[in-house]
């Protein structure tokens, strides 16, 4: 029954990979091979990019009597991204499946559906911990290392042993995800700050420490081996047993692996039959007729766009990820100017200039940026952080089934496409603005510097909202089946995050490269940036009440 | 207040015609009912009429005016309701309702009169407050009816409109649908319902493989036999007539 069901979340996987839509043929044997064929391929590609981290960094531990770390490092990164790309994945996965209740009304033991469940979201972990740890072994190989029969065997078991770790991880916060917000009403939000909070409790608690140390790795491999055999002890434990084949440190790990799965597991098939047939139980609101306020149609196309994204917690993390990353800027910026770091950096810009080569990046384009430069970047960054606040991007695709209520409403294409643009920018705009205003507190700057930092990101943004929808008029899909799954659609990311980075950025990167030595200052290759930002703003805003606009949003959704 | 003239689609250039030919003239205060198995061309004959499908060939006039040509003004003063109401399910009732009022411009007031009004016939008032998420499929349904009615539309169509509504609910949009007719409406339906189709419509239309087998009103399409036995008769004739088609084809 386990395989059965197993192979059905394996092909529903494949589906996905390969572009489901409603008309589409059902996966055959051909198009299963193919796509296990560019699975494998994707791995391959994967590998190879990383060895070229690994091999520099195998180049430098090796030198040191800690050549474990190395492997230890793999296992946290592996560990770190595969559990990063599937926490927010288990919840839906496990306890939100569509196809649960048809399962449960089925012969079927409930620890066989919550096994199939498992097992698919192990082999994506898996698929991490093979990539990560694979290229690792490969590149130590390659590179001279030597290994044992044993050894091989050793951590080849360990690969398998490491997706247990971001498995369990992954699926005790879907599971307690779950049991908090079952009786919630605003369940999106809670998710999505529960969510955020745990990644970044995580974060701060297992790599913190290692961040610090990376930077000095090769002069200073035992700062980072202390934090390895403290609380990252299990990657220490891995490291070890994949390094040198060590038998005791290969059980201590399998004992740190299984032993949690385990009672994961325990604690899971006791209570799924409960988590999922609960239909929440919320208190019910009885209506109370109140006074209605009336809004102008545009705004309240744009309110219900509103609604539909503060609703869904996996629009919000995936394309609300730049407000965070805005925010985020201005609060470190904030808490270091208080140390006194920021102001330090900001003075260092101007003495920068007169650095022939500097190693940092930052350093190197502060260099060329010229006193005062810093706050320049800063603004520079906002705006090309822009292009990660896609909410337009996916929102006509968001429609879905809901489509037919706008079609068949008196509304012109103008309206709805303007109203996806208004509501982008009612998020988006506050926190740009708020940012940018964190940055012109922190950093000492002239009127024209903070004119620069507030409007270029606020012109990238209103670029990144037109774009959006544009992009997702002429090549977005309506036929998904969620709102999950419109919202990650590549065409709805790609475009107005590729666009907006490409039209923010190239002058600037022009700057850097070509331009660097004509004479140029950089605040001019910015009002050019914010000149042209302008002008395909307006070009885009004045399209979206063509007869061409029109004509594209008649076919919409229409066979 | 609709007029169908000679409607034909085919989804792709060169393939098979879903509906084939179509007129039928839909008057004002007249409920009529269109009757077809699955995959008649029903609900693509429907969707074309509300604006939502393009079509190949013909014409489609609401109340003088054409969808393809005037497609707002037609809007304006039609109402159209799904078989599966696929509704904002991230709003509350009243949200969506306002959401409606919204768009037609109806003004506040009467909005709230007309919500209050409608939901109590529908028996949803109490649920307004909860998330349309939460709804059964009947809930979904009595309040897209309740949505549809907002504007006060000249023209309603309707999608298997009594799929999910327990009786009572039926009974009562029975009542609105012959009222909504009397004072000059016009209701364009389709439904499997026999029963509801001989009891409910003025006229009706038979349709099968997008083709018109019968139309007109209701008593010279059934004559003395029941409805059932009508479009049990047609439709079995159109399966000897496809069976020696398909055999003409062979021997050829």
């Amino acid at each position: 029954m386990l395989k059965i069901l197993l192979k059905t979340r394996l092909l529903a996987l494949l589906d996905r990979f390969s572009g489901s839509g409603k008309g589409k043929k059902a996966l055959d044997t051909r198009k299963i091979i193919f796509l296990v064929i560019l699975g494998i391929a994707l791995l391959g590609i994967t590998g190879y990019l990383l060895s070229l981290v690994l091999r520099p960094m195998y180049a430098s531990i090796s030198k040191t009597e800690n050549v474990w770390l190395y492997f230890a490092l793999a296992g946290a990164a592996a560990f770190l991204v595969s559990f990063m790309m599937t926490s927010f994945y288990a919840q839906g996965a496990i306890f939100e499946a569509q196809d649960n209740e048809m399962l449960l009304s089925m012969p079927i033991p409930p620890s066989a559906i919550l096994g199939s469940r498992i097992g698919a979201l192990y082999l994506l972990n898996f698929f991490f911990s093979a990539v990560f740890l694979g290229a690792a072994g490969i590149v130590k190989l390659t590179s001279g290392g030597t290994a044992t029969a044993l050894g091989i065997v050793i951590y080849i078991l360990c690969i398998f042993l490491l997706a247990l770790i971001s498995t369990t991880l992954s699926c005790l916060l879907g599971w307690g995800v779950s049991i908090v917000t079952r009786r919630m009403r605003r369940k999106a939000l809670f998710q999505l700050l529960f969510s955020l909070a745990f990644l970044a409790l995580f974060y701060v608690i297992s790599f913190g420490d290692i961040m610090k140390n990376l930077k000095t790795i090769g002069e200073n491999s035992e700062g980072l081996a202390g934090v390895f055999r403290g609380v990252l002890y299990p990657f220490h434990v891995l490291g070890v047993a994949c390094a040198q084949g060590g038998i005791k440190e290969f059980l201590i790990f399998a004992a740190i692996c299984i032993v949690p799965f385990a009672l994961m597991w325990l604690i899971m098939s006791k209570s799924f039959v409960k988590i999922v047939t609960s239909k929440g139980g919320a208190k019910k609101i009885k209506y109370e007729a109140k006074a209605l306020k009336g809004s102008s149609v545009t705004w309240s196309l744009a309110k219900k766009d509103l609604t539909r994204f503060f609703n869904s917690s996996s629009y919000m993390l995936n394309a609300g990820l730049g407000l965070i990353y805005t925010i985020g800027l201005g609060i470190y910026l904030l808490i270091t100017v208080k140390t006194g770091t920021a102001a330090e950096a900001a003075n260092a810009a101007a003495t920068a200039a007169a650095a022939a080569e500097t190693p940092r990046l930052l350093d190197r384009l502060m260099a060329i940026a010229g006193p005062g430069g810093l706050p320049l970047l800063f603004a520079l960054i906002l705006a090309l952080v822009a292009g990660f606040t896609y909410i337009s991007g996916p929102s006509i695709s968001a429609e879905g089934n809901n489509l037919w209520i706008l079609k068949s409403m008196p509304l012109r294409a103008a309206e709805v496409l303007k109203s996806k643009v208004a509501a982008h920018l009612t998020i988006a705009l506050p926190v740009s603005l708020v940012g940018s205003l964190i940055l012109a507190v922190a950093i000492p700057m002239e009127a024209v510097q903070i004119a620069i930092l507030i409007l270029l990101p606020l012109l990238a943004h209103c670029f990144c909202a037109l774009i959006g929808v544009i992009g997702n008029l002429y090549l977005g899909k309506v036929n998904f089946p969620s709102l999950a799954k419109a919202v990650k659609s590549n065409s709805a990311q790609l475009v107005p995050m590729l666009s907006t980075v490409i039209v923010t950025g190239l002058p600037s990167v022009l700057f850097f490269t070509v331009l660097k030595n004509s004479g140029i200052a950089f605040t001019t290759i910015l009002f050019i940036t914010l000149g042209l930002l302008a002008a395909c703003d307006i070009g885009m805003y004045i399209f979206l009440s063509s007869p061409a606009a029109q004509k594209r949003w008649d076919k919409v959704g229409n066979a | 207040m609709l007029q169908i003239n000679h409607y034909t689609k085919q989804y792709t250039p060169n393939g098979p015609k879903a509906v084939d030919d179509l007129s039928l003239h839909i008057l004002p205060g007249e409920i009529y009912g269109f009757l077809g198995h699955n995959g008649a061309g029903k609900t693509t004959t429907i969707k074309a009429c509300c604006g939502i499908l393009d079509f190949t060939e013909g014409e489609i006039l609401v109340n003088g005016m054409s969808i393809k040509t005037q497609p707002l003004e037609c809007k304006k003063i039609m109402s159209y309701i799904p078989d599966n109401p696929d509704l904002y399910e991230f709003m509350s009732g009243i949200q969506y309702l306002n959401f409606v009022g919204d768009v037609y411009r109806v003004p506040t007031d009467i909005r709230e009169k007309r919500i209050a009004e409608y939901s109590a016939d529908m028996g949803i008032t109490d649920a307004l407050a909860e998330k349309v998420g939460g709804y059964s499929h009947g809930m979904k349904q009595k309040l897209a009816i309740v949505a549809a009615l907002m504007h006060e539309p000249k023209l309603l169509i309707m999608d298997e409109p009594f799929v999910g509504l327990d009786p009572k609910a039926a009974f009562i949009l029975k009542q609105f649908m012959r009222r909504f007719c009397d004072n000059g409406g016009a209701i364009f339906f389709s439904t499997h319902v026999l029963e509801v189709a001989e009891k409910l419509c003025d006229k009706i239309a038979i349709i099968r493989g997008g083709k018109l087998l019968a139309s007109g009103d209701i008593e010279s399409v059934k004559g003395n036999e029941s409805l059932e036995e009508v479009f049990l008769e047609l439709v079995d004739d159109m399966k000897i007539d496809d069976g020696q088609a398909q055999e003409g084809e062979k021997n050829a």
